[in-house]
């Protein structure tokens, strides 16, 4: 029985998050062995649950085989209900937005959301016979992102509401939806982008015309698209100049953020500044001067690659993206050997979120990618989020097992 | 299984997200390996707050380790004001031994930096009150000033310091403190404070204090005590000429070591901001000129060397007059033949002129250039420069006539001493050196050697040369180096300096100088004497009347320290007798003098009448008494003090006479 268990299980999947973490231990208590933090310190916090996720990749693994096919919807709607709940709270509170205090822990359920979302979608996605032919096959899975996107966003939490918009797009790309839907997808935007350089924009909508004429798109289709390109495209300075100072500069600094170094920026300016002081070898584990002095806020959680920047140098960058290229590797070939399509659809989802975290959070570290709060997985402190990975992990290993 | 379509799609998706990742590799690799420096620079702008602590400058010693340049210890007291406990009380102790006032301590000691000095370099006594006090929080720092016990004693070549880019008084700005700045300067200490992201000071890890190390001390081939001669005598000696400046160097002919380089006026280096830069010039290696008939020397050696004239062989002198393409040079007396010897005692330029002119151009460069003219002598000293010699193809018609005799190129005073020191030395040229060695606690760092560079005679015209050099001395325009204590050889020169507003060599304006070395047998020392613009209003200034004496004096002080045997008693200075006949004949406001005078006897038949000659220099003195028929002898130095006869008294031709000088009082 013992052997057969783990006839199929993927030992370089465990093996390179296994490293991670305890990488990630270290750098964590890197950067916070100068704090003065009541009760455990945090990288112990961080193996308490990088153990319980280890014991759920365990449980997960010896569930039934369909379970996550036939709960994926329950699994969705339990968390819309905990993130409305959040919401309501607030509103009651006027407390933190993010977590739901259990007893003695924390959760933060927009963190499991992110696995959800894909589970909904590809459930949806795998029950659809026909295949995606226009808008109207697009509604429920548009549906499907925006109502967490929202709850999300509401919190406020950006960067985690953003990461559902490449499940979406990855989703709906892999159920063959045709090139120029995805075009029309991204229409709206591209045209508020352009709308301040009238010629470009001008370019921009006959170019747009002249794929609409020439690729069979219902007329209801085409309409939608040109409409809402339109509408976005005037509506922008309308919208600019309905918002108040105070978002505007907001929305320019998340654009920039070097137009306010002593805030938003800062964190981003001290990290560049740490992780470019690292130079080609890093200053060694626990001698970065920048993350010692506690130059960069939230060094700990989500600008931990600042850390391992300073202290590991390019070298240490390098190798880090190394794993986690293998390790994308390791879940897409586990995507294409998958038995059945939901399975492909979740793995290729997963991939897709490990790939979101780590370019924009190590994006985010250099300078290159806005300042959202998102972890980098298995480095970045953090409870929920590491449960949630783990989560995915054990699915993984289950599909795997599927295959 | 996947259709051929979604596996399509698969590859593209895998692509883009393997393009994200590289992407991000790109990005690190800019920021971490490209722009690296630039956020270095950053960060440790950031955190770093760096006290420098002043290492201790290596000493600079003459060659017997007499010190020239010491640092002194300094003791500096700063506080930690996070670990004082209680400030008040340390306010209170502190403000009464350092006599700050008590309030401003209590402000420093209460501020919130990691690192305040509370006060700089203070006396051994309060330094070690405090360090008795131990309080938690203060300490005292070790900290060195550059300080010159001998003062003005070589000052020019020992140079000073100044400000480094740190803020501490520890960078070389001149001499050898400057040449020598990176083996004496030590490595400077440092207390690291470092700031977190809130400004806060943070003591940091323990050993945050880094000491500075002592640099390397300089031993100078310099002797102390032939310094002091050399600066001594050549200020007595040109001081009430008020020359615009006046140099002189002593080296060791064997070896090329510099034994003293002296420059006058001087300056005190230990606040040698007070002074004009001129003042801190090392006139020896910094300074061209035409040097006028020092230079035969080099010119003569040649032409003996090549065979082209022998010490012996006579040689027209023309009667004064000799024309080079229509241009006359003339000699400053009139002579039909002498010898090339007697010729160069006496200082023919057209004996000198005519040899040449056997020779050929590219000869006479080749052997100056072979006696190092022309080129930087590499001498461990700043701002050397290399001097020139124009080239046969740079030569005009006039050149023939210029060059042999010292003009139209211009030379460092160290330049001028090295053909005389080569012939010393039995015609073997070698490097000029000032640094002896460099040491530290433990012994020799580093060691220089002398260094031959080229033989340019040979031994034969050497000797031959230091007889000619000889005959000056005994019986030309150096006699007054002559001492019966010590062989002299040597040349004197006289050149009449380029008026640029004239646009022609000025009369009056004259730069002296006398080159030569001892004892002959032996030589032990060679000694130049420059003096730049002399003024006298009474008579003419020759070499031999300012610079020959000068060297003179150095020769016989210097040769007695170094317990060099001498020849016979010295009664120089007793008893120095002036035979008419040595007069100079180059003294051309002599000569007037003395066609004058002549007159005056002839009207007044053979008597005449003592002249009163008390307060006057040697010089002064000389100059009058040689209008007068008259044998006199000179004791003592100074001044003046006692006549013999009484002025005013009717002296008889040839009669004797004493003049006593002493000081002015």
């Amino acid at each position: 029985m013992k052997k057969n268990v783990f006839k199929n299980f993927d030992f370089i999947l465990l093996g390179i998050v296994l490293i991670l973490i305890a990488f990630g231990l270290l750098n964590i208590y890197s950067a916070s062995f100068t704090f003065n933090t009541p009760g455990l310190p945090f990288y112990l916090k961080q193996l308490c649950w990088a153990l319980a996720g280890l014991g759920l990749i365990a449980a997960i693994y010896n569930l039934n085989n369909e379970i996550f096919l036939n709960y994926s919807y329950y699994y969705y709607l339990f968390n819309i209900i905990l993130l409305v709940l959040l919401l309501v709270l607030r509103v009651s509170t006027k407390g933190s937005s993010r977590w739901l205090s259990l007893g003695p822990f924390m959760m933060q359920p927009s963190e499991f959301m992110k696995f959800a979302v894909i589970l909904a979608l590809s459930r949806y996605l795998m029950d659809k016979e026909k295949k995606l032919k226009g808008f109207a096959d697009l509604v429920i899975p548009i549906g499907i992102v925006l109502v967490p996107f929202f709850l999300v966003l509401k919190q406020p939490d950006l960067g985690t509401a953003l990461a559902f918009i490449p499940i979406f797009f990855i989703s709906v790309y892999l159920c063959d939806l045709p090139y120029r839907y995805l075009f029309y997808l991204i229409t709206p935007f591209l045209s508020l982008l352009l709308f301040k350089f009238p010629a470009l924009w001008f370019s921009f909508m006959v170019l747009l015309a002249l794929i609409i004429y020439f690729n069979k798109t219902s007329r209801i289709d085409a309409w939608i698209v040109i409409i809402s390109s339109i509408l976005s495209g005037i509506g922008q300075p309308l919208l600019w100049n309905f918002l108040k100072d105070y978002q505007k500069k907001r929305i320019m600094i998340f654009l920039n953020p070097e137009l306010d170094p002593l805030g938003s920026g800062y964190s981003v300016i001290q990290s560049k500044i740490a992780v470019g002081s690292g130079q080609f070898f890093g200053k060694g584990w626990l001698h970065g001067s920048q993350n010692r002095l506690n130059f960069i806020p939230e060094h700990h959680t989500d600008f931990i690659f600042s850390v391992i920047g300073e202290e590991w140098g390019f070298v240490g960058g390098f190798l880090l993206l190394i794993l986690f290229f293998i390790l994308i590797i390791r879940i897409l070939d586990i995507a294409l050997q998958a038995k059945n399509k939901f399975s492909t659809l979740v793995a290729s989802g997963i991939s897709v979120i490990f790939v979101f975290h780590i370019v924009v959070n190590i994006g985010m570290s250099m300078g290159v990618a806005p300042v959202v709060g998102v972890p980098l997985p298995f480095l970045s402190y953090g409870g929920s989020y590491l449960l949630n990975f783990l989560i995915m992990i054990g699915v993984l290993e289950k599909i795997k097992d599927e295959g | 299984m996947l259709s051929k379509k979604i596996k399509f799609r698969m590859a593209t998706f895998f692509c883009l997200m393997g393009v994200a990742i590289f992407f991000i590799i790109l990005r690190l690799f800019q920021v971490q390996v490209i722009q690296y420096s630039n956020l270095s620079q950053k960060a440790s702008r950031q955190h770093q707050r760096v006290v420098n602590l002043q290492p201790k400058r290596g000493a600079i010693y003459d060659r017997r380790m007499r010190e020239l340049a010491v640092s002194v210890s300094m003791y500096s007291i700063y506080a930690e004001p996070r670990n004082i406990k209680n400030p008040m009380e340390a306010a209170e102790i502190l403000s009464e031994i350092l006599e700050i006032d008590s309030k401003k301590v209590m402000e420093t000691l209460t501020s919130d930096k990691g690192f305040v000095w509370l006060a700089r370099r203070v006396e051994l006594e309060k330094s070690k009150k405090i360090k008795g006090l131990d309080i938690k929080g203060i300490g005292i720092i070790e900290e060195n000033k550059r300080f010159y016990p001998k003062k003005e004693l070589c000052a020019q070549t020992i140079g000073f310091v100044g400000l480094d880019s740190d803020g501490l008084e520890n960078k070389g700005l001149e001499g050898i403190e400057f040449y020598y700045d990176k083996y004496i300067k030590g490595n400077p200490g440092w207390i690291i404070t470092e700031k977190d992201a809130r400004g806060r000071n943070i003591t940091g890890n323990a050993g945050s204090i880094i000491p500075s190390s002592e640099g390397n001390s300089i031993v100078l081939t310099i002797d102390e005590v032939i310094q002091h001669i050399t600066e001594r005598e050549l200020e007595k000696g040109i001081e009430k000429y008020n020359p615009n400046w006046g140099m002189a160097i002593v080296m060791d002919p064997k070896t090329f070591e510099i034994l003293a380089l002296a420059n006058w006026p001087s300056y005190n280096p230990n606040n040698f901001s007070e002074y004009p830069s001129s003042f801190r010039r090392n006139r020896a290696v910094t300074d061209l000129f035409e040097p006028g008939s020092t230079f035969k020397v080099a010119v003569a050696s040649g032409l003996i060397e090549d065979g082209i004239v022998a010490p012996m062989d006579e040689i027209d002198c023309e009667h004064g007059v000799y024309f080079v393409f229509n241009h006359a040079v003339h000699d400053s007396h009139v002579y039909d033949t002498l010898t090339f010897k007697r010729a160069i005692a006496v200082s023919s330029n057209i004996a000198i002129i005519k040899s040449v002119q056997n020779w050929s151009p590219k000869k006479l460069y080749q052997y100056l250039c072979s006696f190092g003219y022309g080129e930087k002598t590499g001498i461990d000293l700043p701002g050397e420069v290399p001097g020139g010699i124009p080239s046969p193809d740079r030569w005009s018609k006039l050149s023939v006539g210029a060059i042999p005799i010292g003009q139209e190129v211009s030379v460092t005073g160290l330049q001028l001493i090295q053909p005389v020191a080569t012939i010393a030395n039995k015609g073997i040229l070698m490097k000029p050196y000032i640094v002896k060695s460099i040491i530290d606690k433990n012994g020799v760092v580093k060691e220089f050697k002398p260094k031959p560079i080229r033989r340019v005679i040979s031994e034969e015209t050497a000797e031959k040369m230091t007889d000619i050099l000889e005959g000056v001395v005994q019986n030309g325009t150096g006699k007054r180096t002559y001492m019966t204590s010590y062989r002299v050889a040597g040349k004197t020169g006289t050149a009449k300096k380029f008026d640029f507003e004239l646009k022609k060599y000025s009369s009056d304006k004259l730069l002296i100088s006398f080159v030569g070395f001892a004892p002959v047998k032996d030589p032990k020392l060679c000694v130049l004497v420059v003096s730049d613009e002399p003024k006298s209003d009474s008579t003419a200034i020759w070499g031999e009347t300012i610079c020959v004496p000068i060297a003179r004096e150095i020769f016989r002080e210097s040769l007695r320290y170094l317990n060099i045997p001498q020849e016979t008693k010295d009664i120089v200075l007793k008893d120095q007798e002036l035979d008419p006949d040595f007069m100079d004949e180059k003294l051309a406001n002599v000569s007037k003098i003395l066609e004058e005078n002549k007159e005056k006897m002839n009207s007044a038949s053979q008597d005449t009448v003592m002249p009163k000659l008390l307060g006057l220099t040697m010089k002064e003195a000389m100059n009058v008494m040689s209008a007068y028929q008259i044998k006199i002898k000179f004791q003592g130095s100074g001044i003046v003090v006692k006549q013999e006869p009484q002025p005013g008294s009717l002296i008889k031709k040839f009669q004797e006479g004493t003049l006593y000088f002493g000081d002015k009082t």
